[in-house]
């Protein structure tokens, strides 16, 4: 009897999953604008149409959302314009980016963008804050061999500041990336000036294999001591921390199925999707 | 939830009105009511009763009866809520119920994450359920009033009852003195998860063994004890508490956490009938509901409590004269609330945050049912009057109000009117229109119900939540043929949803958490039942829809609430073909509910980000499954009854949908990418053997 009890249980909790069929609901394709333009840099700017969720790619149908043949323009409130030049980039989705080959961001201008694509006109306007003086650069140890990675800086009192932070890691990754939390509300009640730059995690469903990644079974958040890290630390203005918070808090949500965003999704493009963020950068940073 | 458990309704009898007070029966002469006819007999559309009877032919779940399992086969409740414990009630959320346990309001109404319910089947006399429209001493939440009762006790019920399941067991003691002056109802319900853990380590090694790292724990223990202290007063002791516990360890993924949760009720009560034509009715209550979380969760070091107190004074008066039947009373209430007592050590940061919410209120009621004097017409109506004042501490940037202090005072009116007309033998029509508040809200952290979601009280931010409903409904039965229709129309107001994706977490209070919006509802239901013989069938169709709008969610547009499932159908075939065997036989089907899943995508970083233009925009597969049941009534040599239950659940092993997600996967040197959607399923087919006996 007690064999057939574990039986019983066993079957309960065996719980299984199966491949379904949902229906994808109306969709209609929106412009979706992805640019950022940093402080001494010039301006990235990703032009694409977003796409219905459950829609399958393969290479030809791709091609249906690349924007290649965009007019955009990037103005500054000093009265500084350029039109950006389409290039060809291999590192991540769109292959395209659009950049300034002469502007570069001036920290405490506004910059508007206006996009122009079959007669759709798609605008965004962000300010670039002035860099953060950083105080520290350090990774604390937690074990013999991980640690987390600390940053400080100087904070004026009753100033809030918004960061935002993008790392890259030589033993995981080709580009640089926002951090696993990439950006925090830093007022009165924050921690004087110090943040932790958290190690994005891989053990999520967007992966087709987390086990193949160079930090599978890693502790959360924590980066080898062996690795090499170059940490991009910036503010953004209040508009762009929304933004930016809203996308990630998403992302965050979508890989447990227990929970849900409530609140969608933000953005500053008008006419369209995405984002446009001015960054006022401090120096790259590199461990060790 | 400030409710009056105690229920008198006018009875029309043959030859004359005989009045019915359920909590009287040793104080009164009592018509037993034929159940056929009691709901002609009902004022109020939209009002069901189950028996003990129905409750344990129904096909067992892991060899428990279960109270809410059978709930939810009633129409207007949806009927499939497995792994999940809400209930839904014509359009109405998860906390807008009120269950009621021998007049105990109940928060928290399931034992094992929402499979079997907090409930002792074996100590259930009976459950009554008005849906959205009932006497003003029973209103306080917009969708529902459960009343759940124990077995009244007579020399024909006294015994010890024990049914020995496959997770749990239970065990009841009902006892009465012969000159019916002392009754007593204990039960007492515990699981053994921990014991199949051991059967277990002796198959598999420790590491393999889920239950090595993991104990499951859940036990309750309640009773009413009454005592005559004279022909005219008696007294009532009764109580509830129930304890969940789950521990849960993996060191590869950084858990080592216990979770507990559960609800403590007690109530003392006083009857007097000061004259033939007056009764008082007096008691005292404490009901409170708690979850907790500590220990360590992906490394970070985490404790977490959520409680609602609540302490209740009630005066119930009750004044028959003529046709009329009068009752009034008056409530206070005192709420002590801390939907969120969180502190947590993450990575090097110390966060605590600490909100309490205190609640001081009165609720004064009256409503009079009115006989016509050809018998054939039944009106009711009541006003009910609710005062709920917040108590300080509030910090706000425009005010400050100390502790103690009433920082705001909720007043909202609750009118109920009601008819219902028997035209003659046999057919009755009914229609009642309500308007319903609600002083305290569930605020859910997930997806899905779970036992800790958190209970908050009304704030100066956060005020009651309203909906009127008007619900009609045609009735007919006779020999051959039992069958209803019922309709309703529900719009609410001040519907809250709690925002799980918030900014400025440290400068907000809780109360700021939540977005506020209004719901509408609307649907029928249809009943039929037919005897052939040794062959019973009972058939249940739903049809309802449910809508929410929220002004900071989609700009106001309106989307179907995650319960919207327009179609809840269930069959149940029952055959006793001898007083030794009894066969059920049930089958269910429902609407797939709504899932809030991106609608789009598009790159950020080379990321893929999520799109939202619709709000719950996608709707799982329809849910389905096939129960049966077997009771073989024993012949008794040592016991008063013996019953062996077997049953399976989901006969043909249909994979339901219990949640969605997407997976994607890509490519990028090859621009492929493919999503596919997944669901994962809680139940396979689940067979189970139960024994019932009594001594």
């Amino acid at each position: 009897m007690f064999k057939h009890w574990y039986v019983f249980l066993a079957l309960f909790l065996l719980s299984c999953t199966n491949e379904i069929e949902l229906e994808q609901p109306d969709y209609v394709s929106k412009i979706v604008v992805d640019g950022y333009i940093e402080s001494n840099g010039f301006a990235n700017v990703y032009l694409m149409h977003s796409s219905p969720f459950l829609m399958e790619y393969d290479s030809a149908s791709v091609r249906a959302t690349f924007m290649n043949a965009a007019t955009v323009t990037l103005t500054c409130s000093n009265g500084d314009s350029e039109i950006l030049t389409l290039f060809r980039q291999n590192t991540f989705f769109p292959p395209f980016v659009y950049k300034t080959i002469r502007m570069k961001g001036i920290p405490g201008e506004s910059y508007s963008l206006k996009v122009n694509y079959n007669g759709k006109l798609v605008t965004a306007s962000t300010t670039i804050p002035q860099p953060p003086t950083m105080t520290a650069f350090e990774m604390e140890s937690r074990s013999d061999s991980s640690g987390l990675i600390r940053i400080g800086m100087v904070k004026g009192a009753g100033v809030t500041n918004y960061a935002f932070i993008q790392y890259k890691s030589i033993k995981a990754d080709q580009n640089f990336h926002p951090a696993g939390v990439p950006v925090y509300k830093m007022d009165e009640l924050t921690e004087q000036g110090s943040l932790y730059v958290l190690r994005c995690d891989e053990n999520n469903l967007y992966l087709v294999n987390p086990t193949k990644q160079a930090y599978s079974n890693w502790p959360k958040g924590m980066f080898s001591v062996k690795d090499t890290v170059l940490v991009k630390f910036g503010l953004v203005d209040v508009a762009s921390y929304q933004v930016l918070k809203s996308l990630f808090a998403d992302e965050a949500v979508r890989n447990n199925p227990f929970a849900f965003n409530s609140a969608g999704i933000q953005s500053n493009i008008v006419g369209g999707i995405g984002r446009w963020t001015g960054i006022g950068v401090a120096p790259t940073q590199i461990y060790p | 939830m400030l409710s009056w458990g105690s229920r008198t309704t006018l009875q029309e009898t043959s030859d004359s009105i005989a009045v019915r007070d359920t909590l009287h029966r040793t104080l009164r002469e009592v018509q037993v009511e034929d159940e056929n006819q009691r709901s002609f007999r009902s004022t109020f559309a939209g009002n069901d009763l189950l028996k003990t009877a129905e409750i344990r032919s129904l096909p067992t779940f892991l060899g428990e009866s279960d109270v809410l399992r059978a709930l939810r086969l009633l129409p207007g409740i949806q009927s499939v809520s497995e792994g999940n414990s809400g209930v839904y009630v014509r359009g109405g959320s998860a906390g807008h119920n009120l269950f009621l346990l021998d007049e105990m309001e109940i928060l928290n109404p399931s034992h094992l994450m929402g499979l079997f319910s907090v409930f002792n089947p074996l100590t259930v006399g009976n459950l009554e359920v008005f849906k959205g429209n009932a006497p003003v001493q029973l209103q306080g939440r917009l969708a529902s009033t459960i009343l759940v009762n124990s077995i009244a006790p007579d020399s024909t019920n006294n015994g010890l009852e024990l049914n020995l399941g496959t997770l749990s067991s239970s065990a009841s003691l009902i006892r009465s003195s012969a000159d019916g002056r002392f009754t007593m109802v204990l039960g007492y319900r515990r699981s053994y998860l921990e014991a199949l853990g051991w059967v277990a380590s002796l198959f598999i090694n420790d590491k393999k063994n889920y239950f090595h790292n993991n104990q499951y724990f859940f036990e309750d223990f309640n009773g009413k004890i009454g005592y005559r202290l004279n022909p005219k007063m008696k007294l009532t002791l009764s109580w509830y508490t129930g304890q969940d516990r789950f521990h849960f360890k993996d060191d590869g993924l950084g858990y080592n956490a216990t979770s507990d949760w559960g609800n403590q009720s007690l109530l003392l009560k006083l009857d007097r009938n000061v004259r033939p034509d007056l009764n008082y009715h007096t008691s005292l209550g404490f009901t409170s509901t708690h979850s907790g979380l500590s220990g360590d969760m992906l490394d970070n070091s985490l404790n977490f409590l959520s409680y609602l107190e609540q302490y209740q004074w009630k005066n119930l008066w009750d004044y028959r004269r003529d046709n009329h039947l009068l009752q009034s009373g008056a409530e206070v209430f005192l709420q002590e609330a801390m939907p969120l007592r969180m502190s947590m050590f993450y990575n090097a940061n110390n966060v605590l945050k600490l909100q309490r919410y205190s609640n001081a209120g009165m609720v004064l009621f009256s409503g009079d049912q009115y006989r016509s004097p050809s018998g054939k017409t039944l009106l009711y109506g009541g006003l009910r009057v609710t005062m709920n004042a917040p108590l300080g501490p509030y910090a706000y940037a425009e005010t400050q109000v100390t502790a103690g202090k009433i920082a705001k005072v909720w007043l909202t009116a609750s009118p109920v009117i009601s008819i219902s007309h028997f035209p003659r033998s046999g057919i009755s029509l009914k229609a009642s229109l309500s308007l319903n508040e609600q002083n305290v809200h569930l605020s859910s952290l997930s997806s899905i119900p779970l036992p800790f979601d958190l209970w908050v009280p009304t704030t100066p931010r956060l005020r009651p939540e309203t909906a009127d409903q008007l619900t009609c409904g045609y009735y007919s039965t006779s020999d051959a043929l039992d069958w209803s229709v019922e309709g309703y129309v529900k719009g609410m107001q001040h519907q809250l949803l709690f925002n799980v994706v918030t900014d400025n977490t440290n400068s907000m209070g809780f109360e700021d958490q939540f977005f506020s919006g209004k719901g509408f509802a609307y649907g029928f239901d249809a009943t039929m039942k037919k005897n052939w013989g040794i062959y019973t069938a009972k058939l249940r169709y739903s049809y309802a829809r449910s809508f929410r709008s929220f002004d900071k969610i989609m700009d106001g547009d309106w989307f179907r609430d995650k319960y919207d499932r327009p179609h809840d159908f269930n069959l149940q075939l029952t055959c006793t073909p001898n007083a030794v065997w009894d066969f059920s036989l049930l089958w269910t089907y429902a609407s797939g509910c709504n899932l809030n899943l991106p609608t789009g995508r598009w790159w950020m970083s080379g990321l893929i980000m999520n799109d939202y233009d619709q709000f719950n925009g996608f709707r799982l597969p329809a849910y389905h499954r096939l129960d049966v049941s077997a009771n073989w009534h024993l012949k008794p040599r040592f016991f008063k009854e013996s019953v062996l239950n077997f049953s399976i659940v989901n006969l043909y092993n249909r994979a339901n949908p219990y949640f969605a997600y997407f997976r994607v996967y890509m490519d990028e040197n090859r621009y492929h990418l493919s999503v596919k959607s997944y669901q994962i399923s809680l139940f396979p087919i689940m067979p189970s053997v139960s024994w019932r006996f009594k001594i």
